[in-house]
C-alpha cells in the first residue's frame, strides 16, 4: 500500500494494478503491481520510455486494453473498483466522470460526422439534452477551447481542422461532461512546439477552473514540468519513483529518474561535451526477478539482478524502489 | 575550403494544374535559401512542420531536383553534373532518416544493408574488402560484430538508427544530412545517437546538416543554427550567439515554447503560449512569413517581406524590427 500522505480522500486509487498480455508463445507483464493515488484536482504525470507500461495504465482504466490483455489488481474510482465493474456500470463512469484524450486526435474522431454533432452526441446520450440544446452546449465548449468561429466550425468535419485544433476538439469533447478525471495519453506529442504550448496552457486552465484531476502520460520531462503537481516514473512496468514534481527535478532519487534527466538536453544548461546517457535499450519488463532497470543501471548491486527492490518512503510524499537507497549513506 | 554551399536555392514539388488538362506546375516549398558549410562543422536547421527544413535537406543532395538557385559541392555546381558524375559525387554526401526501421530493407542482413552502397560508389572492391568495410562501419557505430548477420526486425529503434548511420558512413562521406534522426527515439537513446554523431564527426571529420524540430538537441550538436518558417530562412547565426539572444521574434517564440525540465520555471510560463495557427505552407502570407502570429507585428510586416540581412558577427535575420 502506498504511504503517500493525502489530505483529501483519493479520487482514484490504483492498488497493485497489473496488466498482462498473452502472446502465442509467452505472457508479457506490461504493468507490474503499480499502486498510485490521485487526489481531486491534482495533475499527476506518468513518465517513462517505450515499453514502460505508462499508456497501458490508462487503457486498463478505460477498459480499452487489446483483446489479449487483462488487468489485475484494483483501480478504485471513488472507492469502486473499475476493473470489477459490469460494462453497463463502467459506461456510467467512462466518458462521463472519466474521459480520455489520445496522442493522435485524428484517429479518435469520427471522420464522417460533423465535429459539432460528435460533441453533442455525448450530451444527448448521457445528459438527455435535446438536439438544439446539445448543439448550443457543444458550440459553447468549442469556444471555451478557443476554436475560432466555433459555430461555423462545429458544422465541419475533422479533416478540415489542423492538428492543434483537433486536439482542442478532443479536449472539448473530453471535458463536456465535466469529468472528475481527464486521462491524457501523450496529448501533445504529435504537435508542433508552439501549438503544444497552446494545448498545455489550455489543459492547465481547464483543469484549474473545473477542478478536473489529470493523469498525463508522456515521455517528455518538459511537459511534465509545465503541467504536473506530482510525477510517477515508470520503467519496465514497475513504478521506480513517485514524487512531487519540484522535488523530483531538483534531486531525483532513483538512478533511472536521474539518468532520464541527464539525457534530456536543455536550452539553458551549461553544455557538456556529450549528453548524459543511459546505456542499453529500454525493454518491456516483468521478465526478470530483479529490478527491471538493473540491466541498464550503472550503479547496480549484485542484489539488483535477483531481488526486486520494494517501494519505500524516501522523503516527504516521495517513494522510490531502489536497493541503493536502502544502503546506509 | 567550403564543402557545400547553396545560393538562393528554391525547392518545390509538382502539383496538378487546374482542370483535367491543366499543366502541372511546381509549387515552391523552400525559397531563396542560402548557406555554406565547412568540413567537420554542423549546421542545425530548425523549424515547425511545413517549414521546408527536410525539403531543403533533400534539395541540397539533389534527391529532389531544385527548381532554382544552385548548390556547389567542393567547388562544383551540382546541377552541371551528369547522372554518372552525380552518383560518384553522392558517395561524399549521405542522408539518414527519422524512421530508422522503415529506412532498412527488411529482407537483407545488416551486413548486406551496410555494404550495399559500396557496390555503387566503389564497384572495384572485392567481396572481402566490402565486407571488411561494412564490419568496420558497424563497429564505428557501436554495434557488436554478431549484428552483421541479423535482420532489421530484430533491432530496437536506436540500433536501427545506428545501422542507418553505418550505411551512411561506409562510403567515407564528407557530409551527412541528418533528417530528424532522433525524433522517433526514446530520450535515453536519443542522447546515445546524438553523442555517436558527435563522436563520428570528430573521428571522421564529417560535416553534418542536422534537421530537427528539437531546439535543445540542435543546441547540443550544432556549430551554427538556421531557423526556417514557411519555406524561408528567417535567422542564421552561430550557435552560442543564437541561443543567448535570438534576433527573430519567431526564433524567440520557438524557444519560449519549449517546455524545459524545470517545474519552477515552467509553472511561470503557463499562459504565455503564442496564439494563432501556422499558416498553410501552400499559401504563405504576402509579407513576413511570421506576420500573422508575431507579437511585435507592424503594418510594414504584413505587406513587405523582410530580406535576410547581415547583422554582423556572422548573424543574419529576416525581420524589419529584429530584437
Amino acid at each position: 500500500m502506498p504511504s503517500t500522505q493525502m489530505t483529501a480522500e483519493p479520487l482514484l486509487s490504483l492498488r497493485d494494478l497489473t496488466v498482462r498480455f498473452r502472446l502465442p508463445d509467452r505472457e508479457v507483464v506490461a504493468v507490474d503491481r503499480v499502486s498510485l493515488d490521485l487526489a481531486p484536482g491534482e495533475v499527476l504525470g506518468i513518465v517513462g520510455e517505450s515499453g514502460s507500461g505508462k499508456s497501458q495504465i490508462l487503457f486498463a482504466l478505460m477498459g480499452l486494453l487489446a483483446s489479449n490483455g487483462k488487468a489485475g489488481g484494483q483501480a478504485l474510482f471513488r472507492g469502486q473498483d473499475l476493473l470489477a465493474m459490469k460494462p453497463a456500470e463502467l459506461d456510467r463512469v467512462r466518458g462521463v466522470q472519466m474521459s480520455m484524450i489520445f496522442q493522435d486526435p485524428m484517429t479518435s474522431l469520427n471522420p464522417y460526422q460533423r465535429v459539432g454533432d460528435q460533441l453533442a452526441e455525448g450530451l444527448r446520450v448521457h445528459r438527455g439534452l435535446g438536439r438544439s440544446e446539445a448543439r448550443q452546449a457543444a458550440v459553447a465548449m468549442l469556444e471555451r477551447v478557443r476554436i475560432p468561429d466555433a459555430a461555423a466550425r462545429a458544422m465541419r468535419y475533422p479533416h478540415e481542422f489542423s492538428g492543434g485544433m483537433r486536439q482542442r476538439v478532443m479536449i472539448a469533447m473530453a471535458l463536456l461532461m465535466k469529468p472528475a478525471i481527464l486521462l491524457a495519453d501523450e496529448p501533445t506529442t504529435a504537435l508542433d512546439v508552439t501549438i503544444q504550448a497552446q494545448v498545455l496552457d489550455l489543459m492547465a486552465e481547464l483543469a484549474r477552473e473545473n477542478g478536473t484531476a489529470v493523469v498525463l502520460v508522456t515521455h517528455d520531462l518538459g511537459v511534465v514540468a509545465r503541467l504536473c503537481d506530482r510525477v510517477a516514473v515508470l520503467y519496465g512496468g514497475r513504478l521506480m519513483e513517485e514524487s512531487p514534481a519540484e522535488a523530483l527535478f531538483d534531486a531525483p532519487k532513483h538512478p533511472y529518474s536521474a539518468g532520464l534527466l541527464r539525457a534530456t538536453p536543455r536550452l539553458d544548461d551549461a553544455m557538456t561535451a556529450r549528453l548524459g546517457t543511459i546505456p542499453g535499450q529500454p525493454r518491456a519488463g516483468g521478465m526478470s526477478p530483479g529490478c527491471p532497470f538493473a540491466p541498464r543501471c550503472e550503479v547496480k548491486l549484485p542484489l539488483c539482478d535477483t531481488t526486486q527492490p520494494p517501494l519505500r518512503e524516501v522523503g516527504p510524499a516521495r517513494r522510490a524502489a531502489c536497493h541503493l537507497l536502502e544502503q546506509p549513506a | 575550403m567550403t564543402l557545400i554551399s547553396a545560393e538562393n536555392l528554391e525547392v518545390g514539388y509538382p502539383v496538378p494544374g487546374k482542370g483535367l488538362f491543366g499543366r502541372s506546375r511546381v509549387l515552391p516549398i523552400v525559397r531563396d535559401a542560402s548557406l555554406s558549410l565547412d568540413p567537420g562543422r554542423t549546421l542545425g536547421i530548425v523549424g515547425e512542420s511545413g517549414c521546408g527544413k527536410s525539403t531543403l535537406g533533400r534539395g541540397l543532395l539533389r534527391l529532389i531536383e531544385p527548381t532554382g538557385g544552385r548548390v556547389v559541392w567542393q567547388g562544383q555546381d551540382l546541377a552541371n553534373l551528369s547522372k554518372d558524375q552525380l552518383r560518384k559525387t553522392r558517395a561524399g554526401m549521405q542522408i539518414i532518416f527519422q524512421d530508422p526501421i522503415a529506412a532498412l530493407d527488411p529482407r537483407m542482413t545488416l551486413l548486406k544493408i551496410v555494404s550495399r552502397p559500396l557496390a555503387t560508389f566503389e564497384p572495384g572492391l572485392s567481396a572481402a574488402e566490402s565486407r571488411a568495410r561494412a564490419l568496420e562501419a558497424l563497429r564505428l557505430v557501436g554495434l557488436p560484430e554478431d549484428f552483421a548477420s541479423r535482420y532489421p526486425h530484430e533491432l530496437s529503434g536506436g540500433q536501427a538508427q545506428r545501422v542507418g548511420i553505418a550505411r551512411a558512413i561506409v562510403g567515407r562521406p564528407s557530409l551527412i544530412v541528418c533528417d530528424e534522426p532522433v525524433s522517433a527515439l526514446d530520450v535515453s537513446i536519443q542522447a546515445q545517437v546524438v553523442n555517436l554523431l558527435m563522436d563520428l564527426q570528430e573521428r571522421l571529420g564529417l560535416a553534418l546538416i542536422f534537421i530537427s524540430h528539437n531546439l535543445a538537441v540542435v543546441r547540443h550538436i550544432s556549430h551554427e543554427v538556421m531557423v526556417m518558417c514557411l519555406g524561408r530562412v528567417v535567422e542564421h547565426a552561430p550557435r552560442d550567439a543564437f541561443y543567448a539572444k535570438p534576433l527573430h521574434p519567431y526564433s524567440r517564440a520557438l524557444m519560449d515554447a519549449v517546455p524545459e525540465p524545470d517545474p519552477r520555471r515552467e509553472k511561470g510560463r503557463v499562459g504565455t503560449a503564442l496564439p494563432g495557427e501556422l499558416p498553410s505552407p501552400l499559401a504563405p502570407p504576402p509579407g513576413c512569413v511570421f506576420a500573422t502570429r508575431c507579437p511585435k507585428v507592424q503594418p510594414l510586416c504584413r505587406t513587405d517581406r523582410p530580406a535576410l540581412r547581415d547583422m554582423g558577427e556572422s548573424r543574419k535575420v529576416a525581420c524589419h524590427y529584429p530584437e
